[in-house]
Parts: structure tokens; sequence; C-alpha cells
């Protein structure tokens, strides 16, 4: 049987993989950020964004050649996570 | 704290550790299988199902949310839209008529421009969903498209060129994505510049300020064809600079855009 945080854990990826598709691309970083804060150890949170690059992205950000910009910014949010959490007590 | 407590908190570590490992490991794994083609193509064609539900949601609500406006906004709607129809309408069958009389003259020179291919494409994904300014067509490989053809609407409106195709998709650049550079013509002794795009159809330019350009004017893309590439909205410039900062905007509102044509350039 699967606890509540599982259950919760797996809407959540649910929402996510369907806002990919679906939703602007701040929302969604919005909600990946969010799930980050809220579910511990989120690293599905870099395979999210991954995806907004691989579907949406043009290889280039402010003029230079880059194409992960999103992954990016997820690993260093899901990183600097650890200690946001520790700070404010989250999970 | 006894050994057993001690030893069993050291597993629990351990667990955690491991599994934290398999975690990042499945990450990368992802990363690395989704960075090769073909997988790419089955995320689009997972994408390709769900946009045109969407799209079809949407304008469903697009077209009937008109039902809930009060009649009298409704009937001076109406009247503004077909006086704009019956000025449209004049404005357009001279626009036919001088594109027929470029035609002739470009085929009595032996340039003719009307063989040139073009490929009407639905949009399923435009630049509020996606943050970088492209476009997701619903035509790909299938139909003969290739990489680096111009996107253009209406047939003489350019907005951008092919970036990724895939066997039903293809993902669209717009010419006006952040950092994005292309080659316009300017003024009435049609300079050639590099336009730099800003984002949200807008573009920058630097131009000498003694070339002749006013707000309102027209900006081309340099081809054979006749067409418009962007509307001068501002210029701005100090009293000590040589130079002028014009800003121009593509005449199309892409976020209202359903259609747009791909200007096959493989002609199978």
């Amino acid at each position: 049987m699967l606890s509540k945080k599982k259950v919760y854990r797996i809407i959540a990826d649910i929402v996510l993989i369907l806002s990919v598709f679906l939703l602007p691309s701040g929302v969604t970083i919005i909600l990946i950020f969010a799930s980050v804060l809220f579910f511990n150890n989120f690293i599905e949170s870099i395979i999210f964004s991954f995806i907004l690059d691989m579907l949406y992205g043009n290889g280039r950000i402010f003029g230079y050649h880059f194409a992960y910009f999103f992954t990016t910014i997820s690993i260093i949010f899901y990183l600097i996570s650890f200690k946001i959490k520790k700070m404010v007590r989250l999970s | 704290m006894n050994f057993h407590q001690r030893n069993n908190n050291f597993l629990i570590r351990e667990n955690g550790k491991k599994s934290y490992i398999f975690y990042v490991v499945a990450v990368i794994f992802f990363i690395l299988i989704f960075s090769i083609s073909w997988t790419r193509n089955l995320l689009f064609s997972v994408g390709s199902p769900l946009w045109s539900i969407e799209n079809g949601v949407t304008s469903f609500f697009a077209n009937n949310i008109s039902v809930l406006d009060s009649k009298t906004n409704l009937i001076k709607e109406n009247d503004f839209l077909k006086q704009q129809v019956s000025t449209n309408n004049q404005e357009q069958a001279l626009s036919v008529l001088l594109k027929k009389e470029n035609e002739d003259l470009k085929n009595i020179l032996g340039r003719s421009t009307s063989n040139q291919k073009l490929l009407l494409a639905d949009i399923l994904v435009k630049p509020y969903l996606s943050a970088y300014d492209t476009l997701i067509i619903d035509v790909g490989a299938r139909d003969g498209v290739d990489v680096g053809d111009k996107v253009v609407v209406n047939g003489d409106t350019y907005i951008g060129y092919i970036l990724e195709v895939y066997d039903n998709t293809s993902k669209v650049v717009l010419y006006s994505s952040p950092g994005e550079k292309v080659n316009v013509l300017i003024g009435d002794n049609n300079i050639e510049k590099e336009a730099i795009g800003m984002g949200g159809g807008n573009f920058q330019v630097e131009v000498p300020r003694e070339i002749g350009i006013n707000e309102g004017d027209t900006i081309v893309m340099p081809s054979i064809s006749a067409n418009i590439f962007g509307v001068v909205e501002k210029i701005s410039y100090k009293e000590s600079d040589s130079v002028q900062n014009v800003l121009f905007k593509n005449p199309i509102n892409i976020a209202e855009l359903k259609l747009v044509e791909v200007v096959l350039s493989n002609k199978k």
C-alpha cells in the first residue's frame, strides 16, 4: 500500500507532465519549483525541465548558444532547495 | 544510544545514499536517452494530439464567448467590422492588381516567383506556451519539410525558419526570438542591415542617422518576391551619436495566428 505522501507525489508527477504539454512554460517552472520544496528529493524536476527544453527550446538563450536553460536552473534550484528546506523547515 | 540503534541509523543512511545515487543515475540516463533524435520524435508524437485537443477546446471557447456579449455591443461591433471589411476589400483589390503586375514584369524578365511551393501548416504551440519564442507546427519530414525552410504568413510576411523536423511536426524559430539575427533592407535606398530579435515580434536595428527613415515605414527581407518583414515603431538617437536606434515590429500578431505556410526548399 502506498503512503499518502507517495500518492501525492504521483499526482504531482502526472500534473507536471500534463502542464509541460498544456500550460505556459513559466507556469510549469513555478509548479516544478513548488514541488521541489514540497516533496523530499524531487529529482524528477530536472527531467520535467529537460522535457521543456527539448520541446520548446531553440538552442539559444539571451543571444548565446545554450539549449538547456530550464534544466540548468532546475538543477541549481534542486541543489539549493536542501538549504532552503533546512532554513524554513518545510519538510 | 546502544549498538542496535546506531547500527539501524547507519543502515537507513546507507539505504538513503543508495536510492539517491539510483535517482541521479536514472535522471542522467533519461537525459542521455532523450538527447537522441528518435526519442525526441516520440516526445513530439505524444505532444501532438494533446496540443490539437487543447487548440480545439481553446478555439471552441474563443468562438462561443461572444454569445454572452450584449446585443448592443454585438451590433456596434458588427457595424465596425462591416466598415472595415469594405475598406479592406478595396485595398485587397488594389493589392491583387499590383501583385499581378509585379509578377507579369518578373515573368517578362525571366524571374518568376509563382513556382514557389508553399505548404500550409496548423500551429500546435504558440509562444505563450513556449517561453523560447518558438512555434510547433503540424507538418514534418513526411510532408517534405526540411531544416532551414522559411516560414511565412499570408504568403508574403516572413516570421521564422524551421529549426528541427520530426515525422509529423516541426519546430519553428521566430526571427524575433531574443538574440536571433536576420538581414533586412531598410529605407528608400534598401540598405542591408542586421536586425536583432527582441522577443514578441519586436526587432532592433542600428542604422546611420543619414538614412532617412520614419515611423510607419516598411522593412523588407532580401528576396526576389515582394514581402513585408516589419513596420517601424520607434526611432531614437542621442544628439552626440552617429547612429539611430530603430525599433520595428512584425505586422503579424503571433498570438492570433492559426495557420502558417512553409516555403519548401526540398521540391520532390
